[in-house]
């Protein structure tokens, strides 16, 4: 029996691009509603497409099925139909097809020099080729050369995202996911790791699917974008459609007047001559010298390695200054009067409600019980969570368990708070929540210090940016280029 | 960048080495030499570089362990001689001999972590009567104690941050970073296994190319067991 020319079991559609899904759905395991509901989409090589969304939106899962790694990855039932190079892997997966770059580089590298992890890759890769050339050709991509007999394990993390997306294609794949691989990167790293990507699409017909919010430099790589909502494809098509029907950004902070200058005015924190060295190899700081008055958001901003975060920690208190000091206008210690907000949600939530999570701050600083508990209800209010106060933190979605650890900081007695990549992994509407509380914070007398590599949220939140680069302060400014 | 010589010994010396370290630090009965060994390990460690991200969680474990073990070692000491000086006398000395062997064994996994990865680990079982699941799973579990290590500290100072006070006594103050700890080391192991799938680790036909035994492995063997073998025997 021959099948219809439109059914999908038809050859001819079978072998119609290298990744066809027709009404795929997949169902995690233990849940009701389908992460991905009839996704229908076609694929062809040397495509370079964005893969863009809220958080939660389904896009880590679409991608793994588009790479034929659900079946290890995710735990659930997938239906529908799904070939990856005209094979139907519906309900299995396609060996050597794809290769993933995950966010964190940390845990995909298992070589002990840069050269080996390559070369590992090399190994595992089929058919013939020169060993040799093939590894200064993925060295070369992104200036490994250079760094070739060092240990992997004493890279930054800009360059051992570098050396993973280079591992992976020294496996030669057909298709390469990268799932928000920017984060960890500057902005040169992060434009060269997009050139790269675009010229092994274009010589290699290497097809590329990359999750991204960051839509700025998305938007003019990507030659197609696919926008997921709720588990569905809610826009398939040319990143110039998208752009033009697409909302603004986060509203800039012009209501917010605050002074560009902590000069004359009350300083909540004020950072003389700070240097500081993990080890006798080189100074991690160098005679940084910063202040921060009631009302600024200060943006830290510069390369990866340039000494942000360990002035975050500094200021906390978490290191001690090798040279200099640090002194905070509050009578209480430093620790108390410095909040951090960490990255990762996950490092910190242990308690089995949200209101427990975020009474530990104020339980520790020795606040009264009834104290602690309206400086808990009020820190949820100002988040936004106060309705999920009963909820086990685990069950919050990224965003929301973003913002809770925003709270368990604001719900202490903090005057400054400090802010380590705080727009990694999240979606628009996230940030504009995000920056909707910075801005409360600073309106309400606080300073906010904030390390990231996000310009446009800088532009959008901060009255005052700091650059920074080998551990020096090179420049300071107002966002659009005022003086300090 | 040069490498350290110890890096560039055959696996098999290494592996040799520290079964042999491991074999003292259990048998051996002199004091002098369990220091030595102690001392030699420790500068190993500071020297490659293991040390230095664990350096203080390493502090913080001996400060809790060692007053525990002379604890131990008194209660037993007079638990025999029913004389609480005979008990500090005997158990003062053992206490500090059982802990120096714990510390050596410890020490001696780290340095051997340190300087071996696991690529070489899967060198050792790519033979055709070992599984590569079998030597992939063993590697990768033997990378997991440093890194650990690494989250358990990170996730500490976080928790100081929010105020934790860890108090010895109550196991409820651990929590903060027990669980974060637990959870992120379960996501650590389902990406890692999803990697080692797309990296296909474990399945390669193609064996690795270990190093040849040269001279200075049969040298530093020879001086190891020349040592070791009369303290054991």
């Amino acid at each position: 029996m021959v099948s219809h020319p439109e059914s999908p079991n038809h050859p001819h559609n079978e072998r119609t691009g290298l990744i066809r899904t027709q009404q795929l759905t997949f169902q995690a395991a233990g849940t009701e509603a389908p992460l991905l509901e009839a996704v229908s989409l076609r694929i062809e090589a040397g495509e370079r497409v964005g893969i863009i969304g809220p958080s939660g939106s389904g896009k880590t899962t679409l991608a793994l099925h588009l790479t034929g790694l659900h079946h290890v990855a995710l735990l659930g039932h997938t239906s529908g139909h799904l070939w990856l190079n005209g094979r139907d892997c519906t309900r299995c997966g396609c060996e050597g097809f794809a290769g993933v770059v995950l966010q964190n580089p940390e845990i995909q590298l298992f070589g002990e020099t840069v050269e080996e992890e390559v070369s590992l890759s090399l190994q595992q890769r089929t058919g013939d080729f020169d060993r040799q050339r093939e590894l200064c050709r993925c060295l070369n991509l992104f200036d490994l050369e250079t760094v070739r007999e060092r240990r992997v394990a004493t890279l930054s993390l800009g360059w051992k995202q570098r050396l993973s997306v280079a591992s992976m294609l020294a496996l030669d794949p057909k298709v390469l996911l990268l799932d928000e691989p920017t984060s960890y990167l500057d902005e040169a790293t992060a434009d060269m790791l997009f050139d790269v990507l675009a010229a092994q699409a274009e010589h290699t017909g290497l097809t590329v699917l990359l999750i991204e919010h960051d839509l700025p430099r998305l938007v003019p790589w990507a030659s197609r974008l696919l926008a997921m909502r709720q588990g569905r494809i809610a826009f398939d098509g040319p990143p110039a459609a998208y752009s033009a029907t697409s909302q603004p950004f986060i509203a800039p902070a012009g209501v917010i007047e605050t002074p560009l200058s902590p000069c004359g005015a009350e300083r909540l924190l004020s950072v003389e001559g700070v240097s500081f060295a993990y080890n006798a190899q080189g100074a991690a700081l160098q005679n940084v010298s910063l202040s921060a008055a009631p009302g600024e958001i200060i943006a830290l901003v510069g390369p990866n390695g340039s000494g942000k975060s360990t002035l975050l920690n500094l200021i906390k208190g978490l290191l001690e200054p090798d040279e200099g000091k640090i002194i905070c206008a509050s009578p209480s210690s430093r620790m108390d009067a410095v909040g951090l907000v960490f990255q990762n949600p996950d490092s910190q939530l242990f308690a089995h409600s949200v209101f427990e999570e975020c009474s530990f701050l104020p339980r520790n600083q020795d606040f009264a019980a009834h104290e602690f508990t309206s400086r808990t209800r009020q820190a949820l209010t100002q988040v936004g969570l106060q309705s999920l106060a009963e909820r086990v933190p685990f069950s919050l979605s990224y965003g929301e368990k973003r913002r809770l650890t925003l709270a368990s900081t604001l719900s202490g007695r903090s005057t400054v708070l400090c802010l380590d990549e705080p727009t990694v992994g999240l979606d628009r509407e996230c940030l504009a929540q995000v920056a909707g509380i910075l801005r409360q914070v600073s309106a309400q007398g606080g300073a906010v210090l904030l390390a990231t590599h996000d310009h446009a949220f800088v532009e959008a939140v901060a009255t005052r940016v700091v650059s920074l680069r080998a551990g020096r302060i090179v420049d300071a400014a107002a966002p659009q280029g005022g003086a300090v | 960048m040069t490498r350290a010589w110890w890096t560039k010994l055959h696996l098999l010396t290494r592996l040799a080495l520290f079964l042999i370290v491991c074999l003292h630090a259990a048998l051996g009965r002199e004091f002098l030499p369990q220091l030595l060994l102690f001392c030699g390990l420790l500068l190993l460690l500071v020297a490659c570089g293991a040390a230095g991200p664990h350096a203080r969680l390493l502090l913080w474990a001996h400060l809790l362990g060692l007053p525990a073990t002379v604890l131990l070692f008194l209660a037993i000491g007079y638990e025999t001689a029913r004389s609480w000086s005979e008990a500090l006398s005997w158990g003062l000395v053992e206490a500090l001999r059982y802990a120096l062997r714990l510390e050596c064994l410890f020490l001696a996994n780290l340095v051997f972590i340190g300087i071996t990865s696991p690529q070489e680990i899967l060198s050792l079982f790519s033979r055709r009567w070992i599984p590569p699941a079998v030597g992939t799973l063993l590697s990768t579990a033997v990378r997991f104690l440093p890194l650990t290590l690494t989250e358990a500290r990170r996730i500490y100072d976080i928790q100081r941050c929010r105020g934790l006070r860890l108090r010895p006594w109550a196991p409820r103050t651990c929590l903060p970073i027990i669980v974060p700890l637990f959870v992120s080391q379960m996501c650590r192991a389902h990406d890692t296994s999803v990697m080692l799938v797309v990296r296909r680790i474990g399945t390669a036909t193609r064996g690795t190319s270990p190093r040849k035994f040269g001279i200075a492995d049969l040298l530093v063997l020879g001086m190891a067991l020349a040592t070791c073998t009369p303290m054991l025997f």
